[in-house]
Parts: C-alpha cells; structure tokens; sequence
C-alpha cells in the first residue's frame, strides 16, 4: 500500500488525520475501515490530503460515501486541506465534500 | 421624457439586444433562404421577434410592438405549415427586419415613441403584405391563437426543449474499476470536445456501509454538454467503457418525449432524476412539469401526493416572487438570452475602458523592463528573482488582457452574407457564399477597421469577378459562382482571403488603361503582379460601365490604405478565367507586440518575434565574396540577405562575424544582417509622429528600459523592398 496516514488528536473529539500518498482504488478498501472506525469513535474526523499525489475516482467515490455515512450519523466530516490532484477530481465532478 | 440613469441603462440594454436578436433573425432567414424545412431557424425567428416584441411593449414603443404582433402572426403559419414559405416571403420577412433595424435606430436617435411619416408609409406598405398573407383562410384560426398565448414563454408552445446543450445520462457499472478504467479520463476527455455546463454526480446507489465495496463503482453522472461536435463524436468519447457503462445521449432541443422516456429508463425515481435535470439546466421548470405530467397521463408512472405537492411548488416558488416589473421583465430579457445566444456567459464591458486598460498595461511593461535592468546591474540576488517573477506575471497580464480584445471574425463575416445575397440578386447572379475559419480570432479593433475593405473587396468580385450564369455557362464553368471568405494564422499573422472562380483580372485591359492614365510606359515590359498593382491606384478603374457597386475607380486604393494603416498589406493571386484571390495579411495585434532586439552600428532595432524564423552566423568574407547577388546558402536553400548597415548608410567597423536573422512574411524569407543578437523584448508600439509619416522601413517605435528609443522595423516593407 502506497498510503501512509499520520492520526493527531485535536480539541472536541476531533481526529486529525494527514495522508499522504496514494487515494486510489489500491488504498480504498483499507482506508474505508479506517476512516469509518475514526467516524465510529471521533463526533468530527478532519481529513488533511495535501500530501495525496495519486487519486481516482474510486477514491472520490470512497469520499462521497464517508461524507453520506457522517451525515447519516450526525458527525462532521471535513476536508481541511487537499492537493492539486485531489482537486481536479473533485472540480470537474463539480462536487463540494 | 425624463428619465433616471437606471432606465436609461435600461433602455440602452434593449436596444442592444434588439440588435443582437435582429442579427440573429437575419442568419436565420438567410439560413432558412437555402434550406426552408430547417425548423430551427424558424423557431429561431420566432423567438428573436416574440422577444423583441414583449420588450418593445415594456418600454412603450407600440409601434414596434404593433409590427412585430403582425410579424409574429405570420411566422405561427408558416411555422405550423399552414403556409408555406416561398422566396417572396422570405425576401418579405427580411424587409421587415431592415424596417425594424432602422426603427431601432431611429427610435434610439430620437426620444420620440411615434413614427415620423416615412417610416409609417413603409409600416403601412409591409403590414398590407403581411395581411395579404394571413387573409389566407388557413391562417386566420392559427393567428387568433396565437394572439391568446402570446405571454406564456418561448418553450409553452412547443415540444422541443429550450436547452441548446447535449444531456449526457451516465451509469457505470460495478466493474469499471477493475477493469482499470477510471470514469474520471472520460469526463475530462469531454471537456477538450466542449464546455460541461453542468454536472451531478448521482451516488444514489452506494450501499449501506456494510455492503459497500470501495473497488466497485456505483457512480453515475448527469452531464449538461455544451458542444458542436456529433453524437457519434460523443459515443467514441465512451467507446472503451462501453460495455460497462449504460450511456444515454440526448441532442440538443431535443423533444420533451425523449427526456420522458430517459426519465422512464433510468433507475432513479423519476422524481429525483427530474430534479436534477432541472437543477443542471437541461429542463425548465415548466419542461419538467410537462414531461411528469406526459408520463402520468401515460400511467408509466405515478407520482404520489409528497411527489406532486413537490412539483407544484417547484413551479410556485418560481412564480409567485413578485418583482417590480421592469425587474423581473429585465431578468426574463436576460435569461431569454441566456438560453438563445449559443456564445458563452459575457460581460459587456466599453471598449474604451478597455483601451485604457491595454494603455495603462503598456506602460507598466515598459517600467517593468526598465525596473529590471536596474536590478539586474545590482548585486542584490532577492531582488533579481523577485523582479524575475513580477516580469512573468506582467507578462501573463499582458497575454491575457490582450486576450480580452480577440474577437472570432466569424461574427462579422457572416454580416457580408446578406451583403452577397442582395448583390447577386441585383446583378443577376448566382453566388453560392463559403465562409471558412470564422473561429479565428482576431484583435477587435482590426476587426471593426476590417469590415469596410472587406466588403469593396467582396463587391468587387460579386460584380467584377463572378460573371452571370449564362456568361459562366459559356465559359465552361458551372453556372453558380463561389465567392470563398477564409482566415487563418501564418507565421504572426492574420490572413484573410477573398476568393472567387470568377474570371480573374484582364492583364491587358489594365495594362491598356495604365498606359492610358499615365501611370504606365506602353515601351516597358510588365511583370503580373506589377500590372496588378495598378488597380490599387487612385480612380484606377477598368470597368466599362460605371454601376452603383462598384467601377468607379474609388475602392481599391482606399482597400489598400486603410489595411496598410493597420500594418497589413494586400495581395492579389488571379488566373485569367480561373479567379482572383485578394490576401490580407495583418499583424495578430496592434498595441504590443513580442520583440526580437537586434543591434546595428550604435542603434536598436527591434523585429516582430513572430515573424523571425531562426537566427545564424556568417563570416564577413563569406558575404564579401559571393558574386553576382546578395545570397547565401541556408542548408541548401537559396535565402537572399540584406546587409542593414549598408541599408541604413552606417558607417564604422563591422564586426568580423555577422548575424543573420531569418525572417518571413507572406511566405517569402528574407536573411537581416546585423551586429548583434540582443534578445527577446516585449515591445509597445508607439506610433510615430505625423511628420515621420514619409519614414519607410519602420513601422513604430519603442522605449527601452534605458530610456533609449529603438526603431521597429517593417519587416513586410523590407521583404518587397527586397
């Protein structure tokens, strides 16, 4: 796995997590059992993807299903920062996550 | 009448998009002239002039309103084929749309809301004709109608959606990412075929949290597509995902029955996927409550109560804000607009502002190159980079804003349709008219400055050129002329060709009436393009009859006057009986261009990069002993030169080894001889003086940073003088 995920505890029950490496359909599986145990245990999980270099749309899939999953829970799910890769994807799509 | 500023803002929007939508209506009829089953254009007259009436009536011109109500009657006949469209009525339908031109005018000249004698004479003679045509009996029930409907929008009357994009209808399959493919590539490839003005993603069917599998796709996606291309062009976009991937394409203005039945086969629930056309775009308001309600009726579907309370306030939430009239009218205007003009969201912005811009941006590349070479001489290294960086973005200004200024010509050719129509009919001929790279764009100033000599040079091969079909029957040749209007880049330049298969230039004929008007010796011998020079001389005519086009002998040499004014020149190609092509070749821009810097003896000259093809070194014995003629070899290529220092009568040492500059114009190349390569500069053009008006060779001048003048040389000049 090309992925690395750096976790840091904030204020207010939130979990700070920085990745870097790769948001693909390889990492999907794996970060999809993260990130939901994260969503599971924090009321407000920040994603930091600066430092994703490779993403596709299975990754921005993997995205949208987090975001729809905090909804449904009442927990927030934000993306504080993300790479110039990240935001291709997400601006054609046209979709703010 | 007294008016405050905002209404006269107002008014002055309404009578530019009268304009624009009688412009509109022009292409359209002349568009309709060569192919009458084309029911676009028709429900393209329809709309321009329904639009121009309810706005007419909002600002109190009744007369106008009053016109285009008859008009409008008419065009519902024609429309629902209760009349057909024969050329006399097209050719009426045209007068009408001169008549409201100079309404137009004549109401936006004059404060006044009533007509003035003439203009009634005319009303009443095209209103007694429109009658003539709606006494028809078919006609009579069909114009009651429409009188009822009249206010109801454009897309109420019709089955065709108003949304002139393609709607792209996507579901990928579970598979995709497996099979290596990324939906992503796709999307992104469509938006090098055309603009995405909208998109939804739809990830309805992303499962439950348990079931999902991030590795299988559950995408799909609702594209509003903005494109000329086709739609094959648009199913090999998704040849390699097709198999796993359901895709549905729908036309543009499609009918409503096709969005129906995509809302019908989708899996979504036919409300959710009716929202979301309607959030992108592809559907109004009202076109979705009729496609919902089409699909009821058909009992394919059943909405229930939620669903219908849902679709009724959809339409409520858009009908009941009350704005003040001319607001909410204006905002109708707007978006009326929106959906009818195929040309992207605009500002109108006065060319004046933007002249000050282009003006001011001028004189920051000058300071800038001048705060550059200043920190270049210090030993400071900061200060280098950062003036580097500010040098690039005053670089990327300059492109962008010049960017501003570029027009495709496009627009104004199709202007010299009309003017090509009514000539050949006058004179009895048969044109057929073909306009080429209309998307080339083009600096709007040149454009403005071009249209006149455009259209001499058009008239001129309408009457001139093209003969009349017998006369080309005769002549072997087919009995429709072409008349071609073509623009292209080469080499730093615009080029803009008129042509026609008439029957070119009568060599003698011009040489005779040379000689005749002194301007040629009968005991020289004459090259052809030297003889065809002559026909850009003041009252130079051939003509045997003066007509009221053309052949009085002004046209050509004011053609010539006003491009050479806009640093381009003419050129004529002509085969006796084969045609004539008129060439303008015009610099891509007028205020600043990109510079080659060269030195000769202690002066700077600066050449547009554009035109610069390559530099190279010679040795001075290498041109001091070349017998008979200024050539040199360029990789087996015969280049003739120009030694600069001996054009300019420099004095001094020449330097042992020379530079050559290889520049091009109008596909012939001249090498410069010069001291010294200085480099690339970014140069602004200031004009010179009056008095240096008799000062060939140099075509403007420009301020280094040093504050020194450099001279910029006219390479198109040079090449003749050549």
């Amino acid at each position: 796995m090309k992925l690395r995920i750096l976790k840091k505890k904030g204020e207010d029950d939130t979990i700070i997590l920085t990745m870097i490496g790769e948001l693909t359909i390889y990492t999907a599986a794996k970060l999809k059992t993260v990130l939901l145990n994260e969503l599971k245990a924090f009321s407000r999980v920040v994603l930091n993807l600066s430092g994703i270099d490779e993403a596709d749309t299975a990754g921005f899939q993997l995205l949208l299903f987090l975001k729809r999953e905090a909804e449904s829970a009442g927990k927030t799910f934000v993306i504080d920062e993300t790479s110039a890769r990240v935001k291709s994807i997400v601006s054609l799509y046209n979709e703010i996550i | 009448m007294s008016l405050n500023k905002s209404e006269k803002n107002f008014k002055k929007e309404y009578f530019t998009e009268s304009r624009e939508l009688l412009d509109a209506m022009e292409m359209s009829l002349l568009a309709l002239e060569k192919d009458d089953s084309d029911s676009d254009s028709i429900n393209s007259i329809f709309r321009s002039v329904h639009t121009i009436k309810g706005n007419s009536g909002m600002f109190g011109y009744d007369k106008i309103g009053e016109f285009t109500h008859l008009l409008e009657n008419l065009l519902v006949c024609v429309r629902n084929g209760k009349l057909d469209l024969s050329d006399e009525m097209t050719a009426l339908f045209l007068e009408c749309h001169d008549f409201m031109m100079n309404l137009i005018d004549y109401f936006e000249d004059d404060c006044n809301t009533d007509l003035d004698p003439d203009n009634a004479e005319v009303f009443a003679i095209l209103a007694e004709k429109i009658n003539g045509y709606l006494e028809h009996p078919a006609c009579e029930a069909a114009a009651a109608l429409s009188s009822v409907s009249e206010v109801t929008s454009c897309c109420d009357d019709e089955m065709t959606v108003c949304n002139d994009c393609w709607h792209i209808s996507l579901r990928f399959g579970e598979k995709v990412f497996q099979e290596g493919l990324d939906p992503y590539s796709f999307i992104r490839y469509l938006t090098e075929k055309g603009e995405i003005q909208h998109i939804r993603t739809v990830s309805d069917r992303i499962p439950e949290a348990e079931y999902m599998n991030p590795e299988l796709c559950y995408l799909g996606f609702e594209i509003d597509f903005r494109s000329t291309v086709t739609k094959s062009d648009i199913e090999n976009i998704f040849e390699f995902v097709k198999d796993d991937c359901e895709i549905r394409i729908l036309p543009p203005r499609t009918g409503i029955s096709d969005y129906v039945r995509l809302i019908e086969t989708l899996p979504e629930k036919p409300m959710r996927i009716g929202e979301m056309l309607r959030e992108i775009g592809s559907l109004t308001s009202s076109e979705l409550e009729r496609a919902l309600q089409l699909q009821s009726i058909q009992g394919k579907i059943s909405l229930d109560e939620t669903e219908k309370e849902f679709v009724g306030k959809i339409l409520v939430d858009e009908k009941m804000i009350q704005k003040p009239v001319l607001e909410a009218a204006l905002e109708k205007q707007q978006s009326v607009r929106r959906r009818e003009e195929s040309d992207r969201r605009t500002i109108r912005v006065e060319a004046e502002k933007l002249d000050r811009l282009i003006n001011l941006i001028g004189e920051l590349v000058i300071t800038g190159s001048n705060v550059k070479q200043i920190s270049e001489s210090e030993e400071k290294t900061g200060l280098v980079k950062a003036v580097n960086d500010m040098s690039k973005l005053i670089e990327e200004i300059r492109g962008s804003s010049m960017g501003i200024r570029m027009v495709q010509i496009g627009e104004t050719f199709s202007r010299f349709e009309r003017v090509v129509r009514d000539l050949s009919r006058e004179r009895g001929k048969k044109i057929n008219f073909i306009v080429m790279g209309g998307e080339t764009e083009l600096d709007k100033t040149l454009i403005d400055k071009l249209a006149d000599p455009l259209i001499h040079l058009i008239r001129n091969s309408v009457d001139h050129g093209i003969g009349t079909p017998e006369e080309r029957t005769n002549a072997g040749k087919p009995a429709v002329g072409t008349l071609t209007l073509n623009a292209f880049h080469e080499t730093g330049s615009i080029v803009i060709e008129v042509k026609d298969d008439g029957c070119g230039l009568d060599r003698d004929k011009i040489l005779d009436k040379a000689i005749e008007q002194g301007l040629a010796r009968a005991d020289q011998v004459y090259q052809d393009f030297e003889i065809q020079q002559f026909i850009f001389q003041p009252g130079f005519s051939t003509a045997a009859e003066v007509t009221n086009i053309s052949g009085r002998g002004v046209g050509m040499d004011v053609v010539k006057k006003n491009i050479e004014s806009l640093r381009g020149n003419v050129m004529i190609e002509s085969e006796p009986g084969e045609g004539t092509t008129m060439r303008i070749h015009l610099p891509l821009t007028l205020a600043i261009i990109d510079g080659f810097m060269v030195r000769i003896a202690g002066s700077h000259y600066v050449l547009p990069l554009d035109m610069v093809t390559e530099c190279t070194e010679v040795h001075r014995d290498d041109l001091d002993l070349r017998e008979g003629g200024n050539y040199i070899n360029l990789r087996g290529d015969v280049l003739p030169f120009m030694k600069m220092r001996e054009f300019f009568r420099e004095k001094g040492e020449e330097p042992v080894k020379h530079k050559v500059v290889v520049v091009e114009h109008a596909r012939r190349k001249v090498g410069l001889i010069v001291d010294e390569l200085v480099g690339e500069f970014q140069t602004v053009i200031k004009p010179l003086g009056k008095i240096f008006n008799r000062l060939q060779w140099i075509s403007g001048s420009t301020i280094l940073g040093t504050g020194e003048v450099a001279y910029i040389l006219d390479i198109p000049r040079l090449i003749q003088a050549e």
